[in-house]
């Protein structure tokens, strides 16, 4: 009894159980009449290879059921190329869009997508798409991790709408770290970018100005560094010029935890600044990050004993 | 509070002896994995031997070993029979089913891992096959991916679970012997996998799943566990301040989702967590994002592989898990207050284990098992392969 086993489409196919081979197995889920059944008749079709319409709806039902299997999602894949008749946009828009919209979670519906976006051969339509996706979850890993493939693939490094769309998140929530990263990755993931003094100069500014929004944000921060660390042209006087202001040493007002750690690190490296780096390291670990105490204080070893850290 | 360790055992037995809730469909694939954590996490608690009489373990090692294909390596998932199968033959790998049943090189993992948990002697594994099969599924790129298709090619994700998995399944093979005895037996590139996770230390310092991406806890501490189980964290990582400062950076005090409103709610709004009278600290697995059970593992042992588990207050690391995470019927939850799952649970349980917890075996940081169970492998199953 059951969807399949009462269909007449279905009549020709023996179904396979799920077999446990032993008397005590392991990890057994108590699963739903509608799931067992589905799947017994799909290791029947998967044991003659059988690549059919009706595969392409049986396996969009065990989907539904479980989103998560991933030879479900390959034998469909497969399937799909080998129907002359079968709509790969078809596939995009009417039955992958709305499931990743409501499995958030998932590694499978991604890497289908990225396997039918490159065999479709174009993104139209996929940054529309992706903003729904967003709306849903601003940090969603395996969305930013599409979205950097597509950059990738369709070369879309420098690209202005690129560009925009993480400076519209970025203002939406200046502390999305995803966001900052995608920048980034617009920006420099080419390995041109950073030889791009100019570039470089741009987004420091950038990174400053937001700064100036939410002082104890670590992902602004973060990309400043790196852009210290990594970029051409970067003078480190104008980037202390710009920490000293969240982060008065002498007494002077701390707003930005972030602005001490890079103090440290800069004055850290000269020794005529050692005093100042341990000063910064101090206000760390006793008063404005002690969660941190440990590692400050390992930092400080490091200064006094002449071996800066980052 | 402690670690409950009765209700601890309790969660873990129910998870072995009865059906898994219906919500564990999505995991049916990898039945292999939580296989796995089931039975470590018993380990972990000292309870393996009491949970099973001989039969039990005899009827577990048969239904893992029942996952092994010929061609080398393991699914995650029982096998479905042949249809038709011929008389005598129970192992035949002439099946079509094959191909949309293929070994994966996360069940492969686990199943080894469960397979020494029990004291298996590994005298059935097919040892040869497996690592053959293993050096296939690295990719031209170097990277490693979950399976093998049956055209040859490569498929799943390229991000460093793979080449994890893959660099401690040739070390409980012992395929780092094989490869310097004469005749060499193939092996995977060692030295081309350190280059691809080379490439993936971002610009804040942590390691995401692709060159330039967002750098992610559990990424980073698959990048640097494949590296070290290699001997090869030096080659690996451009930057080990820049890694450290980020690993230390993910502590947060930051805990309720949906509730800013928290014990140290002035982090988030711009301010500092000065407070110090909170004993706990939880971890974030990516940059302004809240503690998470499972980021304590990841993050902790990243730093115990490293060498540099002192950087943290492990005391205020562990408070979190007892007592924000851990749940009174057992098992740890994602977040305060929330139900337990089997991976929370499992890595909460595991992290305890690196911490230094009084109440759980010490673990081993680059395999999340048991030291006991590292120390049978290296003193009983790898000097028999030589």
């Amino acid at each position: 009894m059951g969807k399949y086993a009462d269909s007449p489409e279905w009549a020709d196919v023996v179904p396979i159980s799920q077999q446990e081979h032993m008397p005590a197995p392991l990890a057994q889920i108590a699963y739903t009449d509608e799931y067992a059944e589905a799947m017994s008749y799909l290791r029947a079709t998967m044991a003659s290879n059988e690549l059919s319409e009706r595969v392409l709806a049986l396996t969009e039902d065990i989907i539904r059921l479980n989103p998560s299997h991933y030879t479900v999602w390959l034998y469909r894949f497969r399937t799909l190329s080998a129907l002359p008749t079968a709509s790969l946009t078809t596939e995009l828009t009417t039955f992958l869009n709305p499931l990743s919209l409501r499995h958030l979670k998932n590694y499978q519906i991604w890497h289908h997508r990225q396997l039918l976006v490159s065999a479709i051969g174009s993104y139209e339509g996929e940054a529309e798409f992706l903003v729904d996706m967003f709306a849903k979850d601003a940090k969603n890993y395996h969305v930013w991790s599409y979205r950097q493939w597509l950059v990738r693939h369709f070369k879309l490094f420098h690209s202005a709408s690129e560009l925009a769309f993480t400076e519209q998140l970025i203002g939406e929530d200046v502390r999305n770290n995803s966001a900052w990263n995608h920048r980034w990755h617009v920006n420099f993931a080419d390995g041109d970018g950073l030889s791009d003094s100019g570039l470089v100069a741009k987004e420091l500014e950038y990174a400053m100005g937001k700064i100036e929004l939410a002082a104890q944000n670590e992902s602004a921060w973060n990309y400043l560094r790196g852009l210290l660390a990594k970029g051409a042209g970067v003078e480190e006087s104008k980037v202390v010029q710009f920490a000293v202001k969240y982060a008065g040493l002498d007494g002077g007002e701390v707003k930005s935890t972030h602005a001490l750690d890079l103090l440290a690190s800069i004055y850290g490296k000269d020794p005529a600044k050692k005093e100042s780096a341990v000063q910064a390291l101090e206000l760390l670990a006793d008063k404005y990050d002690p969660i941190r105490a440990p590692y400050w204080r390992y930092r400080l070893a490091m200064v006094n004993s002449g071996v800066a850290a980052s | 509070m402690a670690l409950n360790c009765a209700k601890q055992k309790t969660y873990w037995l129910r998870c072995l002896k009865t059906f898994l809730p219906n919500g564990y469909t999505s995991m049916d694939s990898n039945r292999m994995m939580i296989a796995c954590f089931i039975i470590s996490a018993l380990d972990i608690l000292s309870a393996l031997d009491a949970s099973m009489t001989t039969d039990e373990r005899s009827s577990y090692i048969e239904w893992i070993y029942a996952s092994q294909q010929d061609t080398g390596g393991f699914q995650g998932f029982p096998r479905t029979p042949d249809a038709n199968p011929e008389p005598n033959d129970s192992h035949s790998d002439a099946r079509l089913t094959i191909i949309w049943e293929p070994a994966t090189v996360p069940s492969t993992f686990f199943a080894l891992a469960a397979l020494l948990l029990l004291r298996d002697d590994f005298s059935r594994v097919g040892r040869r096959e497996c690592l053959t099969w293993l050096t296939k599924c690295q990719r031209a790129d170097c990277s490693f991916g979950q399976n093998l298709n049956d055209k040859g090619e490569v498929d799943g994700g390229y991000d460093t679970r793979f080449g994890y998995l893959a660099m401690h399944i040739r070390w409980m093979l012992g395929g780092d012997l094989l490869a310097t005895q004469e005749p060499a037996w193939p092996d995977v590139n060692i030295d081309g996998l350190v280059r691809s996770i080379r490439a993936l230390q971002a610009y804040d310092g942590g390691f995401g799943d692709l060159p330039c991406s967002e750098p992610h806890g559990g990424y980073t501490n698959c990048a640097v566990n494949a590296l070290a189980i290699v001997d090869k964290l030096a080659d690996g990582i451009p930057d080990e301040d820049a890694l450290i400062h980020w690993l230390v950076l993910r502590q947060t005090r930051q805990f309720e989702p949906d509730n800013e409103d928290d014990e140290d709610e002035d982090e988030e709004q711009g301010g500092f967590a000065t407070a110090t009278t909170s004993s706990a600290i939880g971890f974030n697995g990516r940059c302004n994002k809240i503690a998470d059970t499972c980021y304590t593992w990841w993050i902790c042992d990243t730093l115990k592989t490293l060498g540099q588990i002192e950087l943290i207050d492990k005391s205020k690391a562990t408070s979190y898990l007892l007592n924000k995470t851990q749940h009174f019927i057992g098992g740890f939850g994602k977040y305060p207050s929330d139900p337990p799952d089997i991976y929370h649970s499992y890595l909460g349980l595991a992290a305890l284990g690196i911490l230094g917890c009084p109440d759980v075996k010490p673990v081993h940081s680059t395999t999340s098992i048991s030291v006991d169970a590292v120390d049978y492998l290296e003193k009983v199953i790898r000097p028999g392969y030589s």
